[in-house]
């Protein structure tokens, strides 16, 4: 590879990043280039590594570094829960706050026809086997409020309630957030709080 | 020069992807502009409302500036009304979405069919739960839609001798141009159909349900020779055991 090639093939490579185009990879390639080699060498090695070691845990299907993740192997963690997410970030979203004990299952997107998303490029497959070979009771869908997150959770919905009945299926809260004031929120928060207001 | 403003155009969004930390690219249909991407700055900060607003199948009023290929949101609120779609109707509505989205044109005004699109959002809000309603009214937005792009069904009348479609009779229907009358010797074709339905999609009304199933594979089959090779993707949606 000649070297104008090798710089090429760097920019072309780093425009697989979110939001960076042509003259951000240009930047980012020169600026590794001149300024800052050992900075460089330091994406390679934990990339190479990152690569060579991180998969998904074959249980709830996040990234993981072993077979199966810290969480799934914690014995504090509830077996008979499971709590249903778009992407690892949400799952550590969730995890943050520490408000639930059961185990997850990331679905690694959401169903989505205009990007070409459909049931095939989400983890049901392994889902469906999950659930099959575990005991669980309860399932908490925590897909998004996006019109995809919502489609997901009613495509998931419609699964449970054909294969297994037997699980109790429940959707995460939506309505007024906390610290909210109704005269300044958008209408789809305040109506969709109304139809899910709960007894007290 | 002056910057090139638009104020408080009716729109619906049909899709939104991220874009860098904060922000969106939305998709959107508007009315006087057809189909166009708009940068919404700052619309995924926790401390924004829009994110709430900027949802699909919701009429929506939005302001934006600049004539590039992709204009900056600058205004964005809640249109005529609030929809609400159930689990059908949502699929439905993205079953609309992409094809806009894909047999659209960016910018080419369709006032149109934006009417006949934010009819169908209004009746697939009307009928949640309700299927008949919900299938003629995808029916006829296909149907303006196939005429607003420049692909209008010719449901009356046949192509050789140019004499009224007979119920009775088997057609098949040549894409841009017509239906002929079909003769087993022509060979098979995903196109071959009754003259009842195309007499039923030219009325839209239905007498019973495998006419209706009949119409819908009549208009996905003709849909999907306009599309090419590029799939529909929202039919999967659907959960189906």
């Amino acid at each position: 590879m000649s070297n104008a090639k090798a710089i090429e093939a760097l920019q072309n490579a780093l425009k697989c990043l979110p939001s960076v185009g042509p003259k951000t990879a240009q930047r980012m390639a020169f600026h590794l280039l001149e300024r800052d080699r050992v900075g460089a060498e330091a994406i390679s090695e934990a990339l190479q590594f990152a690569l060579n070691n991180i998969g998904h845990c074959t249980f709830c299907n996040t990234l993981s570094e072993q077979e199966i993740c810290s969480i799934c192997q914690s014995e504090k963690r509830s077996k008979q829960i499971l709590c249903i997410v778009e992407t690892p970030a949400d799952l550590s979203a969730i995890e943050q706050v520490g408000a639930f004990e059961g185990r997850y299952f990331v679905l690694m997107g959401a169903l989505s026809p205009l990007d070409g998303i459909g049931p095939e490029k989400l983890a049901i497959d392994r889902l469906i086997k999950c659930l099959d070979d575990t005991n669980i009771e309860e399932v908490v869908i925590a897909t998004n409020l996006t019109a995809e997150g919502e489609t997901t959770a009613d495509y998931l919905y419609a699964l449970l309630q054909d294969q297994f009945k037997h699980i109790t299926a429940s959707r995460l809260a939506r309505g007024v957030p906390v610290g909210g004031e109704l005269e300044y929120m958008d209408q789809a928060t305040v109506a969709q709080a109304f139809r899910d207001r709960k007894k007290i | 020069m002056a910057a090139y403003q638009i104020h408080q155009q009716a729109v619906f969004v049909l899709h939104t992807r991220p874009y860098t930390e904060t922000s969106l690219i939305i998709e959107v249909f508007s009315q006087e502009f057809g189909r166009l991407g708009l940068l919404a700055k700052g619309a995924r900060n926790s401390k924004t409302r829009k994110r709430g607003i900027l949802l699909p199948f919701q009429p929506l009023l939005m302001s934006w500036t600049g004539k590039g290929e992709l204009p900056i949101l600058t205004e964005v609120e809640q249109g005529h009304s609030l929809f609400y779609f159930d689990y059908k109707s949502r699929v439905c509505g993205f079953y609309a979405n992409e094809l806009v989205y894909k047999l659209l044109q960016r910018k080419d005004p369709y006032q149109k069919l934006y009417q006949s699109y934010n009819q169908l959002m209004q009746s697939l809000h009307d009928c949640s739960f309700k299927n008949k309603e919900r299938e003629l009214s995808l029916r006829l937005f296909e149907k303006n839609l196939l005429s607003e792009i420049g692909y209008a069904l010719i449901l009356d009348r046949d192509i050789d001798q140019h004499e009224l479609i007979n119920p009775e009779l088997v057609y098949r229907y040549i894409p841009e141009r017509g239906p002929e009358i079909y003769r087993s010797n022509k060979g098979e074709s995903p196109l071959i159909v009754s003259g009842m339905v195309l007499h039923c999609i030219d009325r839209n009304s239905y007498p019973n349900d495998i006419i209706m199933q009949q119409a819908k594979r009549f208009m996905r089959n003709i849909l999907q020779s306009l599309l090419g090779g590029k799939p529909i993707h929202s039919r999967s949606l659907l959960y189906i055991s």
